[in-house]
């Protein structure tokens, strides 16, 4: 089976923090990291490889660095990786992304299955695994917990809905997004670590991928940002002191006059 | 103008789960007819389906007409399906805005239409205007965590398409006396993503999303044995236990009981947030009368959030609530 | 004694501060949380008053019952957590000042993020943080448990898995404050305040000055149990490791470090016990004959056995939190875990090739290895060392249901590298032969393991007592020292005898005695005190010997 991944290389952590002297943000001191839930979906490749035979090729959309992410993933049991990095495609939002992995996708060959990872914890939008399944014309299912089954026609699987879980077939070629619950991520071995070290990773730029320039990037992004803002809080807070078994009881208090708690 | 539905309306999706059209289809017609009365222009609700009575349901929360797409049965909705003929209804009726629910199937289906459709799509906003000046819709939405908040918009292509999660906005009073039009449209919906096999039986039957009391706890919590402390003062308080993400994402807790952004908005009466730092992107999530925060941390946010706020060990805490028979 | 806000009788409520993390049971009649060291003082003078003993707390997390009060005051600490101030010396090394009752937890949060609670602090601690950068610094020492009280890590001079590297909580002590039995203060700084040979001129900071005498003996060079003696002694040891008895510390200056930049984990398995011994002889430096060198040091050094594996694996099965945890390759036998500081991630490709040869070398398998190579994965590495002293806490709880005089069992005694692996098959002979259920893991970097026996009922626990109390002998024998960590406490004081001896018992506890005349402070620890009422009438010094 021709199994492929997208992943990406995201911040370490969301927060910003304010200096308690000067009030301004830090930023430095910021780890990337690959993208905890395409961790995931590269674990699940790599074990229906492990099950089924075939292999398993990441790809990422990202600056330069990213190549130590691909490199991670390669450690763990991919065969191979691809970086698509091209100053063009700075600035996309999610359809310009989605577009852009399509293209390097349909390079390099049209897989059986397609795993990503549900969403990026730095944008949390979920949108460019479903955008990529459209993009390339692949039917797509969000929110795998499970993939029970799979042959060279289709998987069955168990997905995640607001009313609880159902199971589904889908034929392949397909895409999938997977939750967390689907696998525990395995750590590299020594030997996997230098095995990522030592293989060799595949560029491309737009140009490879013969993009048009309004097709990626911020001229290809139907979205903009138009301003930010910090938001305000204006909630009165009382502060209960003294030792835990003290602040337990004026808490029960507090509460007591709203009515009885516990 | 066309079938008597004007181009550049305010649409919102209605999406049917279980248990009939979900909620939050009402919380966007209350906010779609705000929009729609600074455009000047009308909102439909587009429903695929059958109609099974649920129109005048929609007309009642601000819905001027409701679009009704006949499709043969479903017994779950199919994001292929429903991209195939909510493409042909924009390209023929040409809406400017677009709103859907930020459900499970709401972020798998809003993303794959709007690809098909090449435009602009933001999730999970937390706030819609229109720009008096330029007309377009100005959607915000927690940035970096939830620690700043982002305006977006999409200036030049249409529709505008923007998903908004269950309980940020509340449920309009509903209006009886609204006329309820229907236009029907009958739709070939020939693609499918998936074959349906089987309902599985939820082992989980607990719901944040109602409860009136919430021990909620998050990675300061310190351990297990505090974890099973917090279980069993919920119980005692009558309430039920739930979670900020990262005890989730690390498989302590199950996402049922994830509260915030990225899991279930909740509105009890009381919020307990133990070993919880704040971040904005949990916040969002939480819409509590009184919100109490144990945490040691004295510069942790949630203490921006709290009615009362103790600086205290969570097991501290715990142990010295639950001593109190 | 009079009750008043600060000094309050016990009563049902402060149940839970009856026992520390060994979960021996205490007693006691008064409990106070003083908020400053104002108050710590007062209520240590009105106790001298009454002759009423007390016993100090941080955050419980002892293992030898340090904690656990033997009647008398509860002096609990947690109340004075502040980080007061820092500062930056001549030679760009940066100190910080924290109150006792301030979490180990909380100073890493605070350093890593840069996070402070800032009220209070002087022009010069404000001028210091400004330029100092979140990670920049870090201290240390890490002790399994990440909620201690500096103040209780500098009482018992925790080490951890990076003492390797790094040395144990005393070696980051620069100053301290500490209060007396009779309420008077001290303050004294590394290199300020030394005996003179073995006389101990103690200033006090009411200009009063306390003469004493050190024992005739120093303490084992190997590891302290307990106290630290040394002739020209820096006077501030004399409070690190001795656990409460000769004064209560009341604020700390600790010498922070740079952090390394980069940090690294990798855990191997081994098909048996002998070869992770080969690969750790290795890793300190002494590898065996045709076994090549490993590459770096390594900052810190565990050893799992089987036991312990398998013991994580069932519980696995049974706690939600423990889900998350890596799948053990198939047919494990022992692990060793070694972290590598590093501040050159690309020379990691290099020291993981060398480090391949010595596992090829040693009977490990280069294939079955984790590795961390980041916060995130290191967490998840950390999370699996952790589940072992968290999994033998949820098991002793379940068998206390049954018998409740079961505590944890665990000993951290060390020898030398010579005798290291002698004890350590001691350790597996005794325990394979006892018949009882134990698991042997630990910081095998400094030669002290712990082996744990999981008594199962009052048998098995008097059993396990009397195999650690034959240990306490081998080890004795080998030079070594019975405690290398957790302090003897309660739980081990008999151990301390067995160590040490009558002879020097007495001297130690006459030194003890010197500062605290009354025998008020930390009742129980080190000294079972039955055994030194003949010598309770020496007050101030001894002659010289």
């Amino acid at each position: 089976m021709k199994i492929y991944v997208c992943v990406k290389q995201v911040p370490a952590s969301n927060e910003t923090l304010l200096d308690p002297v000067t009030h301004t943000i830090i930023r430095e001191g910021t780890q990337s990291i690959l993208n905890p839930f395409d961790a995931y979906a590269v674990e699940e490749a790599v074990r229906i490889k492990a099950r089924r035979g075939g292999s398993v090729t990441a790809f990422t959309m990202g600056i330069p660095s990213a190549e130590s992410t691909l490199r991670r993933v390669i450690a763990v049991g991919a065969d191979d990786a691809v970086l698509l990095t091209d100053r063009a495609f700075a600035g996309s939002d999610t359809l310009a992304t989605a577009r852009t992995l399509a293209a390097a996708v349909k390079q390099r060959g049209m897989p059986d299955l397609l795993l990503c990872g549900k969403m990026a914890t730095d944008g949390d939008t979920a949108q460019v695994g479903p955008m990529l399944a459209e993009c390339l014309g692949f039917p797509h299912i969000s929110d795998v917990a499970e993939i029970e089954e799979t042959d060279e026609e289709a998987c069955v699987v168990r997905k995640m809905t607001d009313d609880g879980y159902v199971r589904l077939r889908i034929r392949l070629p397909a895409l999938l997004t997977v939750l967390k619950e689907i696998n525990i991520p395995r750590l590299p071995s020594v030997s996997g670590v230098l095995r990522g070290e030592q293989a060799e990773i595949v560029r491309m730029t737009g140009e490879a991928l013969e993009m048009n320039a309004d097709r990626t990037g911020l001229a290809g992004s139907a979205t903009r940002v138009v301003s930010t803002e910090r938001p305000v809080l204006t909630r009165k807070t009382i502060w209960i002191e003294g030792t835990p078994a003290e602040q337990a009881g004026k808490l029960r208090s507090f509460l007591q006059e709203g009515g009885p708690i516990c | 103008m066309l079938n008597g539905i004007e181009t550049g309306g305010v649409w919102v999706y209605s999406e049917q789960g279980a248990a009939g059209i979900r909620p939050v289809t009402y919380e966007l017609l209350g906010q779609a007819a705000r929009l729609a009365h600074a455009m000047k222009r009308p909102v439909t609700a587009v429903m695929i389906g059958r109609d099974n009575d649920q129109a005048a349901s929609l007309a009642a929360c601000g819905a001027d007409q409701v679009l009704l797409a006949e499709i043969p049965d479903e017994v779950l909705p199919d994001e292929l399906a429903h991209t195939m003929v909510l493409t042909e209804l924009t390209r023929k009726y040409q809406p400017a805005i677009l709103l859907m629910g930020a459900t499970g199937f709401g972020r798998s289906l809003a993303p794959r239409l709007a690809a098909r459709l090449e435009t602009g799509l933001t999730a999970d906003c937390t706030g819609l205007e229109i720009d008096p000046k330029t007309g377009l819709l100005r959607q915000t939405r927690p940035a970096f965590g939830g620690n700043l908040l982002a305006t977006i918009v999409c200036p030049e292509k249409t529709p505008q398409m923007a998903t908004v999660r269950p309980k940020v906005f509340p449920k309009p009073v509903p209006d009886e006396s609204r006329p309820v039009r229907i236009i029907r449209e009958r739709i070939e919906s020939t693609d499918r993503c998936f074959e349906f096999i089987e309902r599985i039986p939820a082992a989980e039957e607990t719901d944040i999303g109602t409860a009136g009391v919430l021990i909620s706890i998050g990675q300061g919590i310190g351990g297990t044995e505090n974890i099973a402390m917090a279980e069993e003062l919920a119980r005692r308080m009558g309430g039920v236990l739930s979670s900020s993400r990262p005890l989730v994402d690390s498989g302590v807790m199950p996402y049922a009981r994830q509260v915030g952004q990225t899991g279930k908005t909740v509105t009890p009466k009381l919020y307990l947030a133990l070993g919880i730092s704040g971040a904005i992107q949990h916040m969002a999530g939480v819409a509590a009368k009184t919100i109490v925060a144990v945490n040691t941390d004295p510069d942790a946010p949630i203490f921006g959030y709290a009615d009362y706020a103790l600086r205290c060990d969570c097991g501290e805490f715990l142990r010295a609530m639950l001593e109190k028979n | 004694m009079r009750e008043t806000n600060l000094i309050r009788k016990m009563s049902p409520e402060y149940a839970d501060y009856l026992f520390d993390e060994s979960r021996t049971m205490g007693s006691a009649d008064y409990i106070s949380f003083p908020a400053n060291e104002t108050e710590l003082a007062e209520v240590v003078r009105r106790c001298a008053e009454n002759r009423i003993p007390l016993t100090a707390q941080g955050a419980l997390t002892g293992l030898a019952g340090g904690a656990s009060p033997e009647r008398g005051l509860i002096l609990n600490l947690q109340r004075m957590n502040r980080i007061l101030g820092m500062r930056k010396d001549a030679d760009g090394t940066y100190f910080v000042r924290v109150q006792p009752g301030l979490r180990l937890a909380q100073l890493r949060r605070a350093l890593a993020v840069k996070a402070f609670d800032v009220a209070g602090w002087d022009e010069e601690s404000l001028e210091t943080l400004k330029e100092i950068r979140p990670g920049q610094l870090f201290f240390p020492p890490d002790p399994t448990e990440p909620t201690a009280s500096l103040g209780g890590m500098a009482s018992c001079n925790a080490c951890g898995a990076r003492s390797v590297q790094y040395g144990c909580t005393r070696a980051h002590i620069h100053a301290l404050r500490a209060v007396l039995a009779d309420g008077r203060i001290t303050s004294l700084e590394r290199g300020r305040e030394r005996a003179e040979g073995e006389r101990i001129r103690m200033p006090l900071t009411d200009g009063s000055v306390l003469e004493t005498g050190l024992p005739s003996f120093e303490t084992p060079p190997i590891k302290d149990a307990g106290f630290f003696i040394r002739r020209d002694m820096d006077l501030l040891d004399l409070f690190i490791g001795s656990q409460g008895t000769i004064g209560i510390i009341s604020e700390l200056e600790l010498k922070l470090m740079p952090a390394p930049k980069h940090l690294w984990g990798v855990t191997a398995f081994f098909p048996n016990d002998e070869f992770a011994l080969a690969y750790v002889r290795a890793v300190k430096g002494r590898p065996d004959p045709g076994v090549p060198r490993f590459p770096r040091p390594a900052a810190s050094i565990e050893f799992f056995d089987k036991n312990a594996l398998d013991m994580v694996q069932r519980q696995k099965a049974v706690t939600p939190a423990f889900r998350q945890l890596q799948e053990l390759p198939e047919n494990y036998c022992s692990a060793v875990y070694v972290e590598l500081n590093d501040d050159d991630p690309t020379e990691m490709p290099a020291v993981l090739t060398g480090l391949a040869e010595v596992l090829k070398a040693t009977g490990g398998d280069p294939e079955r290895t984790w590795v961390a190579r980041d916060a995130m994965e290191l967490e998840q590495l950390l999370f699996f060392r952790h589940s072992v002293p968290e999994t033998i806490d949820l098991i002793v709880e379940e068998n206390r249901k049954h018998e409740p005089c079961i505590t944890i069992l665990s000993t951290d005694m060390a020898v030398d590298d010579e005798h290291f692996d002698e004890l350590f098959h001691i350790y597996q002979r005794d325990l394979q032969a006892s018949g009882l259920h134990w698991i042997i893991f630990g910081h095998i970097g400094e030669n002290h393991v712990h082996p744990n026996i999981l008594a199962r009922d009052r048998k098995e626990y008097e059993q396990g007592h009397r195999i650690f109390e034959k240990w306490a002998g081998d080890v004795h024998r080998m030079g070594g020292s019975i405690s290398a960590e957790h302090g003897a406490g309660k739980i081990k004081r008999h151990l301390a005898m067995i160590m040490y001896g009558q002879e020097r018992m007495r001297e130690l506890y006459a030194l003890k005695r010197a500062f605290d005349p009354q025998g008020i402070l930390g009742p129980g620890n080190i000294f079972g005190d039955k055994a030194f009422q003949s010598s309770d009438d020496s007050s101030a010094g001894r002659s010289d010997h």
